[in-house]
């Protein structure tokens, strides 16, 4: 089972232990057959290059997946996450990293939850923010 | 005011315009031992507590839990449901899924934003969700990149357990037609 986050050590500006995940073509048909998502643009790269892409492209969906691990791994089991938000705004294309990251952006004490906010993000090979977004969880007090 | 974009034939009629606000049938949501194990899996989880279910109910949880993201899978029906997004689709139905109605105005999507705000986030294996997705907003305009006009719809899934609210699913969705030569 994962580490837990408490509250009380939770700081503005702390960084999110990054994840890296270098997607297969094989991985993106899992997460097809997991959603029930099987566009073709995903799997079929003649469909993918007919309609003007490069390649088949990763499912916008799944890199909501991969910050919403991000977060609830940080946070762990006991945490809420309450709200998970991204926009997609590049592409990314299979066996390309994908690094997934985040930073405290406020924490509050609201209808006796303790929030964190977070800005979360995904970043290419070339460190561009593909998929930027924002986060809410409720943490736990320290025991 | 001059402006740069070229002038494009509107898709977008007044029948497609006043489909917001308008709400589709309910589609039904199994969460299930395989689905959570295999979106789990997807996604790139390695804890047990998504696998195992003795390490679950160790854990405190019901059942196993769907990890963020997971609001179970669209009971499919052949006679019923949509090839390729495994929703429910009925082509008389203004308002399906969270693909429709756009589904129906251009051939290619691309996902364009998602934001899942959870209401009651204990959701487990073995339980059923109704979901009813209401077209939210849907306009067009031209691209630039794509060369030619995208519609660019909004839709929000309610998810509801025992008819109260568990999730709001918020998809915005881009589509558009290939233009030759882009």
């Amino acid at each position: 089972m994962a580490d837990q986050t408490y509250f009380e050590d939770v700081g503005e500006g702390d960084l999110l232990p990054e994840i890296t995940e270098r997607p297969t073509t094989t991985q993106l048909v899992h997460w097809a057959a997991a959603v029930g998502d099987f566009y073709p643009v995903h799997y079929d790269k003649d469909f993918a290059v007919g309609t003007g892409l490069p390649a088949v492209l990763v499912h916008g969906p799944f890199k909501h997946a991969l910050l919403s691990r991000l977060v609830s791994s940080w946070a762990g089991p006991q945490a809420t996450v309450k709200r998970i938000s991204c926009s997609f705004r590049g592409q990314d294309y299979p066996n390309q990293d994908i690094t997934v990251k985040g930073r405290v952006t406020g924490t509050r004490s609201e209808d006796g939850e303790n929030l964190v906010e977070l800005e979360i993000w995904s970043e290419n090979e070339s460190g561009e923010k593909t998929t930027p977004g924002s986060a809410l969880v409720a943490l736990p007090a320290r025991p | 005011m001059a402006t740069d974009t070229p002038a494009f034939e509107p898709s977008l009629t007044d029948e497609i315009l006043a489909l917001v606000g308008v709400e589709s049938v309910p589609c039904t949501h199994e969460v299930t031992r395989p689905g959570v194990r295999a979106f789990a899996r997807a996604a790139g989880y390695t804890d047990r507590v998504y696998y195992n279910v003795d390490e679950a109910k160790r854990c405190g949880y019901r059942d196993l839990p769907a990890p963020p993201g997971h609001l179970g899978f669209p009971a499919f029906d052949p006679e019923k449901s949509d090839r390729l997004m495994s929703w429910p689709f009925d082509p008389n139905a203004p308002v399906n899924h969270p693909f429709s109605p756009v589904q129906s105005i251009h051939t290619e999507l691309l996902a364009g934003s998602l934001d899942l705000e959870y209401v009651d986030p204990d959701i487990c294996a073995g339980d059923v969700l109704v979901s009813r997705t209401k077209l939210e907003d849907i306009r067009e305009r031209y691209s630039k990149a794509l060369n030619g006009p995208m519609v660019i719809q909004t839709t929000a899934t309610t998810f509801k357990r025992d008819d109260a609210p568990v999730a709001v699913y918020r998809f915005t969705l881009i589509g558009y037609t290939p233009v030759e030569g882009t």
